[in-house]
């Protein structure tokens, strides 16, 4: 098994087999994952409006694929042991949303820190696709209206997905510290790979 | 300006900063697919994602903004006659991506206008469709119920490209697009 510490604020990415099964845990609880996963060569990326449009729900259940823009499923779900929910509705957090929000001008970003982590892999994306956020506690009310609030998932939370192509695995502990006020900050993912 | 579209046809306009555009249906049960970036970077495009995410809804209502990968308003959506007639969960609502990639690349190229590259070509966003979301996060594709001179307006908060693919029974014309904006544009027909 491999593994790999995501420090928060930071990203970092795998390297993914078909049929391998990749494990992202929520260390210390109520921490965002956002995720990205890119074919090597980068011809394909996950995309939550593909993943949308042939599940047809807003996050796949286990057993469901998230698909990428070419149409091609690139990770099934295989298990969620967290209360959920996750998130495909809304980009990764970024640099404009931080200034936006009060947070200031620089503030390290997903947006940033998965494009970063990307390219030291050779991968150069041209675009950035809306990320899969696991553990974003995201709703749709029957109104439509869509709220996010503070992530419900616990200390040890995880969900595993399992590769269906060669992937490029990118990962980000989200860095938002405006949704979460003190005591709560960000804080590390886990990401564990098996055969 | 004014163009009418066969179902199946695409094309592509221009359309500056301030001005507004009508989209209207020519039969019952018609629709478009739309996809729009901006006319300065290809790369600034108009977003389910960032919409979902600035609006804090699902479906855009008249007075609402549909927002860039920028983060800023591209299109004010100033009328929906059918009130919700904007659908940004389905990409695929009129027709496939692989469906309208191709066909609207080649309205852009014609228009002489500029386009990303194919594998950066944005998600359509679909007008006179509509889905519903369940209480447990199950999409569900409604029929599409826009009659004959159903309308949505769209104006510009920036300058921006736009493509049009329209749907509908191939026996009549489908949907219109009408602009009064200045006659400077490659594509004006007046």
């Amino acid at each position: 098994m491999r593994q790999r510490l995501i420090p928060a604020r930071t990203a970092a990415t795998m390297r993914l087999g078909r049929g391998e099964r990749v494990t992202i845990i929520d260390q210390a609880g109520r921490q965002g994952a956002d995720c990205i996963a890119v074919t090597p060569d980068g011809r394909a990326v996950t995309s939550s409006q593909e993943t949308r449009a042939r599940t047809l729900r807003l996050f796949p259940i286990p057993g469901e694929a998230i698909y990428g823009d070419t149409g091609e499923p690139m990770l099934t779900l295989l298990e969620d042991m967290s209360p959920g929910p996750h998130g495909l509705l809304v980009p990764p957090c970024d640099a404009t949303m931080y200034r936006l929000r009060g947070g200031g001008c620089g503030h390290v970003s997903c947006y940033d820190n998965l494009h970063r982590a990307l390219a030291a892999e050779g991968v150069a994306l041209g675009r950035t696709p809306p990320t899969i956020c696991l553990f974003q506690n995201i709703a749709v009310e029957p109104s439509g209206v869509i709220s996010i609030s503070v992530n419900a998932s616990a200390p040890g939370d995880r969900i595993t997905l399992r590769a269906e192509v060669p992937l490029v695995l990118a990962v980000s502990a989200c860095p938002n510290d405006l949704f979460k006020r003190p005591p709560l900050q960000p804080t590390d993912l886990l990401v564990t790979v098996e055969p | 300006m004014s163009i009418i579209l066969r179902p199946g046809e695409f094309r592509a306009l221009l359309l500056p900063a301030g001005a507004e555009l009508s989209v209207s249906l020519m039969q019952d049960g018609a629709g478009a697919a739309m996809l729009g970036w901006a006319a300065g970077d290809t790369f600034e495009q108009v977003s389910d994602a960032y919409t979902f995410m600035e609006l804090r809804r699902t479906h855009p209502r008249a007075g609402d903004a549909l927002f860039s990968t920028l983060r800023r308003p591209m299109l004010v959506l100033r009328r929906d006659d059918m009130a919700p007639g904007v659908d940004l969960l389905r990409h695929d609502a009129w027709l496939s991506r692989t469906a309208i990639v191709g066909p609207a690349a080649a309205a852009v190229k014609k228009a002489g206008l500029t386009s990303p590259g194919l594998a950066d070509f944005p998600f359509a966003i679909n007008l006179f469709a509509h889905t519903t979301v369940l209480p447990d996060g199950v999409l569900q594709p409604e029929p599409a119920l826009g009659k004959l001179g159903c309308g949505i307006v769209l104006a510009a908060a920036v300058t921006v490209i736009l493509v049009f693919g329209a749907m509908g029974d191939a026996q009549s014309d489908a949907v219109s697009l009408s602009s009064q904006w200045p006659a400077t544009s490659p594509l004006d027909e007046l």
